[in-house]
């Protein structure tokens, strides 16, 4: 396939416009749009505010919100959820608003068309205000005059108001609901508008529809599997040559579990798949990677959640005593979660989990690090919010990753290759903007 | 002086096995002299004393087969020619080694000629069974071949193509192979509730049941309530299993836990059923997924009249006869296996 005119169509976007401008700073105005909040809610937020009670505000506002964010995320059925997110452990048992972190329920959303890029970066941005605010309460240590300050009590209620409290529903994009609809009920063609579409659409969403796809393929029975096994056999070889590792295993992996659940229809079709495109090589010997993957998760869920630095220790610690041969599935997802606690927050690093951050980080061989930098690194927002941001984590991963001595020339990925030559080089502006770009990439929608 | 007459079952195999390969995609009258001598070799093949019923895989390409295996592992062991004498070496060398999750595998070559080997791969609880497995490979040649009751060798292709080869003088008829074990075991989960776990551990009973009656030598299996079995005069005579061996608790566990010591307790509760069905008697299930009683013998209550058709068979065949009669309210349903595989399931008619 052909990727030089690209023209980075949107094959889904979120349906409902914002009923609050980006200029509206009035607080009855943005309140009384919350229509999810019940009036007397609307009425306590807006007397909090002229109170100056910011922090009180804003975390009941941050708590309804991600709450409803996740009870809309439910909605699409645990085993999707456990498919997008590459999340093995979630099962159909999984209570959804425990099992995913906020920062997993916002990139959801955002790749499901249910928030624009633009406000889930700064539904980001919010949750790590909100976070740090709630969890520093009752800190003699800090300072008096460190408080929330308005603009940033505002920004948060403004963007949560404008994401979700303000929608009459929340639901997935309706292009991206046909999609996955069309997928188990119809055989595209080469020429059908949703391959096309695919076709010239950014990297995420070809992750999303194949992850649609593995989740159709793992759920669907009779005339639907049929859909989707021939949906699979025409999609996936489509795009094998642009995706990424972590992706080549997601497949595999899917193949391992179906083979292991016994599901023989799923497994015919994923079979055809990874034999069209000599793919076997991405099928794990075992399922030892759901196990890495599940504490991988709690740690990314410890670093983004309330009171960070005192939640990481525990599961980086699990993490870390699983031992160093970690699966190639998990790979990726470790190496994330390490990295995040390695590099900390803008607040600073949890102390008691860093020697079993340093301990999982140091048993990765070159290798291993370059299929990081390679294959993950470029869409890890995770990561690169990190690295934009600057500060602490920046500071951090100049020191880690320049020790490392990694040749860039060893990078086929070239965002991944700016990144190592600004960190050999501690160049903390360039590594900023190179991430700052990926980011940019990831949500050019 | 009249010629004494020999017959043997040769041409009749040869015919039929020469049409499943061509139906699987392959025509080669090594290959058919071979595995004609492999199934006559595996009936009972036995080394030291001791009998080996490995199953064998036979392909063209055994490589592109176990890559689809996740986390398969081989070991070649030798090279021969493909002509019937070599059956005997290959088993010589690989049977004894073919067991539990091992098997054998024998690849033809362009040549031809014939690498042999054995082969694993991860085979947990719910994992694909081997002849379902090799089902995901129809892009090439490959051929179960296993013993499934002590006079039956089945072959089976990755096209889904089988052939039965029962060395009785059983009529062909009463062989048929049906849905008998898996709606057995259907019966015997019938009084789960319904989600999501419960179907997938009735499709691990299934494969359960039909692994370790494949093993036995026949016997006659209950689906009853406890209570049930308990006012039934003619099934007084048993071994009440106390705790009931709970297969459902112990596969939730593994589902749930996916510990190692789960595995190893679902595991030895299939050991127990697998020693239960060398016993003589029937079993008794309950509809939970439980075995709750053994070495229960049928004692007919009134004598035979003569009103009544005697059923063909041994005392097992005419004790199932018997126990079919008791059926209904609560007495889901019976399944009888015989030492020729000739296997039946009655349930109760349901009036409602």
């Amino acid at each position: 396939m052909d990727n030089s005119h690209k023209q980075n169509i949107v094959p889904w976007k979120p349906s409902a416009p914002s009923i609050i401008t980006d200029s509206t700073t009035s607080i009855p105005t943005i309140a009384n749009a919350a229509l999810q909040l019940r009036e007397r809610e609307r009425k306590q937020v807006i007397a909090n505010f002229q109170a100056g009670h910011y922090d009180v505000v804003t975390t009941f506002v941050w708590q309804r919100t991600i709450a409803l964010l996740k009870k809309q995320l439910a909605k699409l059925g645990n085993e999707f959820i456990s498919e997008l997110l590459q999340r093995p452990d979630i099962d159909n048992n999984s209570d959804i608003s425990s099992s995913i972190s906020e920062g997993e329920a916002l990139s959801l959303a955002r790749d499901l068309g249910m928030l624009t890029p633009t406000q889930a970066l700064r539904l980001s941005h919010s949750q790590e205000i909100v976070n740090h605010f709630a969890s520093i309460e009752g800190d003699d240590a800090l300072a008096a005059d460190e408080t929330m300050t308005p603009e940033e009590a505002i920004s948060c209620l403004r963007v949560c108001t404008q994401g979700v409290l303000g929608q009459e529903t929340i639901s997935v994009a309706e292009d991206f609901a046909a999609f996955r609809r069309n997928l188990e009920s119809q055989t595209f063609t080469i020429k059908s508008p949703e391959i096309v579409r695919l076709q010239q659409s950014p990297y995420f969403f070809i992750r999303t529809a194949i992850s649609v796809l593995l989740t159709v393929l793992k759920s669907g029975k009779g005339a639907q599997m049929e859909h989707a096994s021939r949906n699979a056999l025409l999609i996936i070889p489509m795009f094998w040559d642009l995706l990424k590792k972590p992706e080549r295993w997601q497949i595999g992996q899917a193949y391992a579990v179906e083979f292991n659940e016994g599901n023989k229809e799923s497994v015919k079709a994923l079979h055809a798949v990874l034999l069209a495109v000599k793919g076997f090589d991405y099928v794990p010997e075992n399922l030892r990677s759901n196990t890495f993957t599940r504490v991988a998760s709690a740690v990314i869920a410890a670093h983004q959640g309330m009171n960070n630095f005192y939640n990481e220790p525990g599961p980086m610690k699990e993490l870390a005593n699983l031992g160093s041969s970690i699966p190639g599935p998990a790979l990726a997802n470790c190496i994330t979660a390490s990295l995040c606690v390695r590099l900390g927050n803008h607040y600073g690093i949890s102390w008691d989990a860093q020697n079993a951050a340093n301990q999982v980080l140091n048993s990765l061989s070159t290798d291993r690090w370059i299929y990081y930098l390679d294959d993950r690194l470029e869409y890890d927002e995770i990561i690169l919010y990190k690295l934009a941001g600057g500060g602490t984590p920046l500071k951090n991963w100049i020191n880690l990753v320049s020790g490392l001595n990694i040749d860039h020339k060893q990078l086929k990925s070239k965002s991944a290759r700016q990144i190592v030559i600004g960190t050999n080089a501690k160049d903390d502006s360039k590594v900023s903007q190179v991430a700052s770009q990926c980011i940019k990439k990831i949500s050019n929608t | 002086m009249p010629n004494p007459k020999t017959i043997t079952f040769r041409s009749q195999i040869t015919g039929n096995i020469a049409d499943l390969i061509q139906d699987e995609g392959l025509v080669c009258q090594h290959t058919v002299d071979f595995l004609c001598a492999l199934a006559g070799n595996l009936l009972q093949y036995r080394d030291e004393g001791i009998e080996f019923s490995p199953a064998t895989l036979y392909s063209t390409h055994i490589d592109d087969v176990l890559n689809s295996f996740p986390g398969s592992v081989k070991y070649a062991i030798g090279e021969v020619e493909v002509i019937p004498n070599t059956v005997k070496k290959i088993l010589k060398d690989c049977a004894p080694l073919a067991k539990e999750n091992w098997c054998i595998y024998i690849e033809r070559t362009e040549e031809p000629r014939l690498r042999y080997g054995i082969f694993y791969y991860n085979t947990l609880p719910t994992t694909l069974p081997l002849k379902d497995a090799i089902m995901v490979c129809t892009n090439v040649l490959c051929i179960l071949v296993a013993k499934t009751s002590p006079s039956t060798i089945e072959l089976t292709g990755s096209k889904g193509n089988a052939l039965s080869m029962v060395f009785s003088t059983t009529r062909e008829d009463r062989v048929i192979i049906d849905n008998s074990i898996n709606d057995f075991a259907k019966d015997c989960c019938s009084g789960i509730n319904k989600q999501e776990d419960s179907l997938v551990f009735n499709k691990y009973f299934s494969h359960l049941l039909n692994r370790v009656l494949t093993e036995s030598h026949g016997t006659i299996l209950i689906c009853c309530s406890m209570a049930r079995l308990q006012e039934i005069v003619e099934l007084q005579d048993g071994v009440p299993l106390e705790p009931r061996l709970d297969f459902f608790s112990a596969f939730l566990a593994y589902r749930n836990s996916n510990s190692a010591e789960s595995l190893m307790k679902l595991k030895s509760c299939e050991e127990l059923l697998s020693g239960l069905l060398m016993c003589d008697g029937t079993i008794v299930f309950d509809t939970s997924g439980s075995v709750t009683a053994y070495r229960v013998f049928y004692r007919p209550n009134t004598p035979n009249t003569g009103t009544k058709q005697v059923a063909d068979g041994g005392a097992r065949r005419r004790a199932f006869e018997g126990i079919k009669d008791l059926l209904g309210d609560g007495f889901e349903s019976t399944l009888f296996r015989s030492q020729d595989g000739l296997t039946m399931h009655a349930r109760k008619v349901d009036n409602g």
